[in-house]
């Protein structure tokens, strides 16, 4: 009986590839070939409907090998526009147009306009955060003075591509120090933190004076500070100095360059190696004195004048000076965030994990805490060494 | 049809009273039997053959004493019979005091004739066997009495370099054809009274001898017991090929996965032998069997135990990873390009959709087509004579790679997948573990093509679940990966340095476990 079942089911599993019938078989997937690969996504407010959201999806084109086709610039991108009420909305109407489906997975950079910063940051991150599709490693990026729609074509022109564009000066951000990279799960974390302000690197689009042979004006992208949060609107960029004070106290300098007057007044150039930051709350009462400690070791790397700087004095001499210029920066960036109630540095949190129990009867009125804090700044650095040479080049 | 039956068993029960009376009474003359050994019953049962042949013999050129000498012609050694049995029979003096044939028996019992390899028979059926082996018989037909001489010395091919199982530094002989050969060579590797071999017959008509390896102070009894009855139980007319030992040896054909260790080195051989294993060989098959088999062994190479430890153990590590790979990359390269992308790196999977443009075929059907080609190439590769072997690489190569690729048919990307699954499976030291991991690679590319990643992993757990399952003779199959024991691995992913093999491998319950003090 049994193999008698058996060879009933070996005669009819074949014959039933026989019954083809009309209907589509759907078991394979989205071949590779027939999808669009979106390398960055762009969200702005709708310019027709201000409720409504704009999303730009850049792609590159799939080449053979053979084909002599660009590979960078506007001819080499695939640019779709799609506007709905939300974000995931919008997506799914451009495959009521566009040729081909189109795959997020490897979409590494969000990029969101000023627009759309100013109105509501969550509106253009919830989605990427929520969804399966998007990576959680990718990051977010803000786009100054423009809309991402806008900076996506501008920079559709320049040689690399824009995501990959983006990527490296992302990768490049320690070497100044001016800018961090923030991916989607850190601005989760971020938002989802009642107290914290969120933080994201801001990018720039400007027309550079170097004309192409066609007399086009080329952009470049810059990358440069961040884009400060009040809750969850856009309050204001910080860069340069300012940007760089923030990452000092949230150690996230990885390396600078910092140029500071040598007792002759010349430049010299410091570079930094390696730099701690601690963030002590003391909470006394319902007063808050906050010490922040930097220590920074740097080489010398650069020098102008003549003088023999590697020595006791002129190390100390620099190393104040240094001291002196790193306060500052900090100092610049508490100044442009304290008193609007910006908590850059999370003090909250660290508030709460050093008193716990207090926290509950402070937290109602944090922000008049936070506003009225005594932030000190100390910092304390070394010069470890200089590279090959170690006395000026140029004798007294 | 009720009638029929009965019928058919009354005829069943006149049969047997027919024998049993048969037995009982038996016939009147007792003189003379077709039982009994004599020439005449020999001529009646070999006498067809014209290469049986019978040469009555007087000793001592006295006509009252007449033997007979049977042999199987192309069989003997003639110069040995003529030399050694016939020569003394004529002209030895002390056949010259004799009267009766069975004063000739008893010189000859006592060593008249000088020979080694001598001895008495009695029994019609086993001089038979033994002059078809090869011996010759001088048959007393008065006394219904034999000697056997063993006179064995047959044209057999010499012992050559192992085909399959290259190494650069190590012994370069194979086993040949020849059981005696075989033996011979094992016990010149293994100088122990403790190697023990036992003969056996396999066959109903082909009456194959079977040789039985084991070191008498290694061996698990258990395990010996089980093999030689798993042995005595095979029930075939014919041991012409390995895979009746192997078939029965294992007692399980649904698995894909070799069971039973086959090699043509008798070093490897040795080797398993002093690890506790048994081995088989038969008559005129050069091929020595070990059991049990393990997973382990199959990815072990003789090479491994000709080379520094450290390089053979990187060797090993990167034999397991192309093992995973001859398995699983087809499976893979259809789950990440069909359902799984976001799994490759973005340049990567721009440059194999570029690839895949204009191509007809959806990844599924070009991978799977692509590995039906590699098997019809390997096939015919294996089939094809030597001389015209060059017109397969040409045409698969050409074909197949080239213009398929350059008529759009094919992608690169999929040629080069199966390039490398194929090139990864001819590493694989043994055949046997090669086609079982050829039939699982169609199994997972499907199962890809279903359902993606998911597929993949879903029967990549099936194929796990299933060697957890497999065991022969009670030692799992993915033994010792099974065990938590200290130092079982010594011999897996890794080998270490024989300094540190102390201990026999754990999974085969030896009674020595020590190898060295």
């Amino acid at each position: 009986m049994k193999k008698r079942l058996i060879c009933l089911i070996l005669l009819i599993t074949p014959l039933l590839s026989l019954l083809s019938g009309c209907e589509k078989t759907n078991v394979t997937g989205i071949e590779v070939s027939k999808s669009i690969f979106t390398r960055a996504i762009g969200v702005d407010k709708s310019k027709v409907d201000s409720e409504n959201v704009r999303v730009t999806v850049v792609a590159k084109k799939a080449t053979s090998a053979k084909e002599s086709s660009p590979s960078s610039g506007e001819e080499g991108a695939i640019v779709i526009n799609s506007e709905g009420r939300t974000i995931l909305e919008a997506i799914r109407k451009i495959q009521s147009f566009s040729s081909n489906p189109v795959f997020f997975g490897h979409a590494n950079v969000f990029l969101i306009g000023e627009e759309m910063l100013r109105d509501d940051v969550v509106k253009a991150v919830d989605f990427f955060i929520r969804d399966h599709e998007f990576r959680y490693s990718a990051s977010v990026v803000a786009v100054k003075g423009a809309s991402a729609e806008d900076f996506l074509i501008s920079s559709l022109a320049s040689d690399t591509f824009i995501s990959e564009k983006i990527e490296s000066l992302l990768e490049g951000a320690d070497a100044v120090s001016y800018s961090k990279d923030r991916k989607v799960y850190e601005v989760f974390s971020a938002l989802s933190n009642e107290y914290a302000s969120l933080l994201l690197p801001c990018v720039e689009a400007v027309s550079t004076s170097v004309k192409t042979k066609d007399d086009k004006g080329k952009t470049d992208v810059y990358l440069n500070g961040f884009a400060l949060f009040k809750e969850e609107k856009l309050f204001d960029f910080a860069t340069f100095d300012v940007a760089r004070g923030i990452n000092w106290a949230n150690n996230d300098v990885k390396s600078a360059v910092m140029v500071v007057k040598d007792m002759s007044d010349k430049n010299v150039s410091l570079e930094v190696i390696t730099s701690e930051a601690k963030i002590k709350p003391k909470l006394k009462d319902a007063t808050l004195n906050v010490d922040i400690e930097i220590q920074i070791r740097c080489n010398l790397d650069e020098q102008y004048s003549s003088l023999d700087l590697f020595s006791k004095e002129g190390a100390k001499y620099l190393t104040e000076q240094l001291n002196i210029t790193v306060k500052q920066e900090v100092e610049k960036a508490i100044d442009a965030t304290q008193p609007y109630a910006i908590d850059v540095f999370n003090l909250a949190d660290k508030v709460y994990h050093k008193h716990p129990l207090k926290w509950h009867d402070i937290k109602d009125n944090w922000e008049q805490i936070y506003k009225a804090a005594k932030i000190n700044v100390e910092v304390k650095s070394i010069i470890k060494g200089v590279y090959f040479v170690i006395d000026p080049i140029k004798d007294k | 049809m009720g009638d029929n039956m009965f019928e058919k068993f009354t005829d069943k029960f006149k049969k047997k009273t027919d024998s049993e009376a048969a037995n009982i009474q038996p016939p009147e003359n007792t003189q003379e039997s077709i039982s009994d050994l004599t020439t005449k019953n020999l001529k009646a049962a070999l006498s067809k053959s014209p290469d049986f042949k019978f040469r009555q013999i007087f000793i001592n050129d006295d006509e009252k004493l007449p033997v007979t000498l049977v042999f199987l012609d192309g069989m003997v050694d003639s110069a040995l019979i003529s030399d050694f049995i016939i020569k003394p029979l004529f002209w030895e003096n002390k056949f010259s005091e004799i009267k009766s044939l069975d004063e000739a028996y008893k010189l000859i019992e006592k060593g008249v004739l000088h020979y080694a390899a001598q001895d008495k028979a009695d029994n019609l059926d086993k001089v038979i066997g033994d002059i078809i082996s090869g011996q010759c018989a001088l048959v007393f037909d008065e006394l219904k009495k034999a000697f056997i001489f063993d006179t064995k010395g047959f044209e057999k091919r010499a012992i050559s370099e192992p085909t399959n199982e290259n190494v650069t530094k190590g012994p370069k002989d194979s086993f040949s054809e020849n059981i005696r050969v075989n033996t011979a060579t094992v016990r010149r590797s293994i100088k122990s009274k403790n190697l023990i071999i036992e003969n056996m017959v396999i066959g109903k008509q082909t009456n194959t001898p079977v040789s039985i390896f084991y070191m008498e102070n290694i061996v698990n009894p258990e395990l010996l017991r089980n093999v030689k009855e798993r042995l005595s139980k095979i029930n075939i007319d014919k041991l012409l090929s390995t895979s009746v030992l192997e078939e029965s040896l294992s007692g399980n054909n649904t698995t894909l996965f070799p069971q039973v260790r086959a090699t043509e080195r008798p070093d490897s051989f040795c080797s398993c032998l002093l690890e506790g294993r048994v081995g088989i060989i038969a008559d005129e098959l050069p091929i020595g069997l070990i059991v049990p088999g393990t997973f382990a062994q199959y990815l072990q190479a003789p090479e491994d135990f000709a080379r520094n430890s450290l390089i053979s153990s990187l060797t090993r590590l990167m034999r397991y990873i192309l093992m995973l790979s001859t398995l699983i990359l087809p499976g893979f390269y259809i789950a990440v390009t069909t359902f799984n992308p976001e799994l490759l790196p973005t340049d990567l999977v721009v440059s194999i959709a570029g690839s895949k443009q204009d191509v007809p075929f959806t990844t599924p059907v070009e991978t799977l087509l692509m590995l039906l080609a590699f098997e019809v190439i390997y096939e015919a590769g294996i089939r094809m004579p030597k001389n015209i072997g060059s017109t397969v690489t040409i045409v698969g190569g050409l074909i197949v790679g080239q213009a398929a690729v350059e008529a759009k048919i094919l992608s690169p990307a999929v040629v080069i997948v199966i390039a490398v699954t194929a090139i990864a499976s001819f590493t694989m030291p043994s055949q046997d573990l090669s086609s079982a991991l050829r039939i699982w690679r169609f199994i997972l590319a499907i199962a890809a093509s279903i359902m993606g990643q998911f597929g993949l992993m879903i029967g990549l757990l099936v194929l796990l679940l299933r060697l957890c399952r497999l065991e022969l003779f009670g030692i799992a199959y993915l033994a010792p990966m099974t065990s938590s024991k200290k130092n079982v691995l010594q011999d897996t992913l890794f080998r270490l340095p024989f300094s540190k093999m102390k201990y026999r491998p754990d999974e085969m319950e030896v009674i020595n476990k020590r190898r060295v003090k």
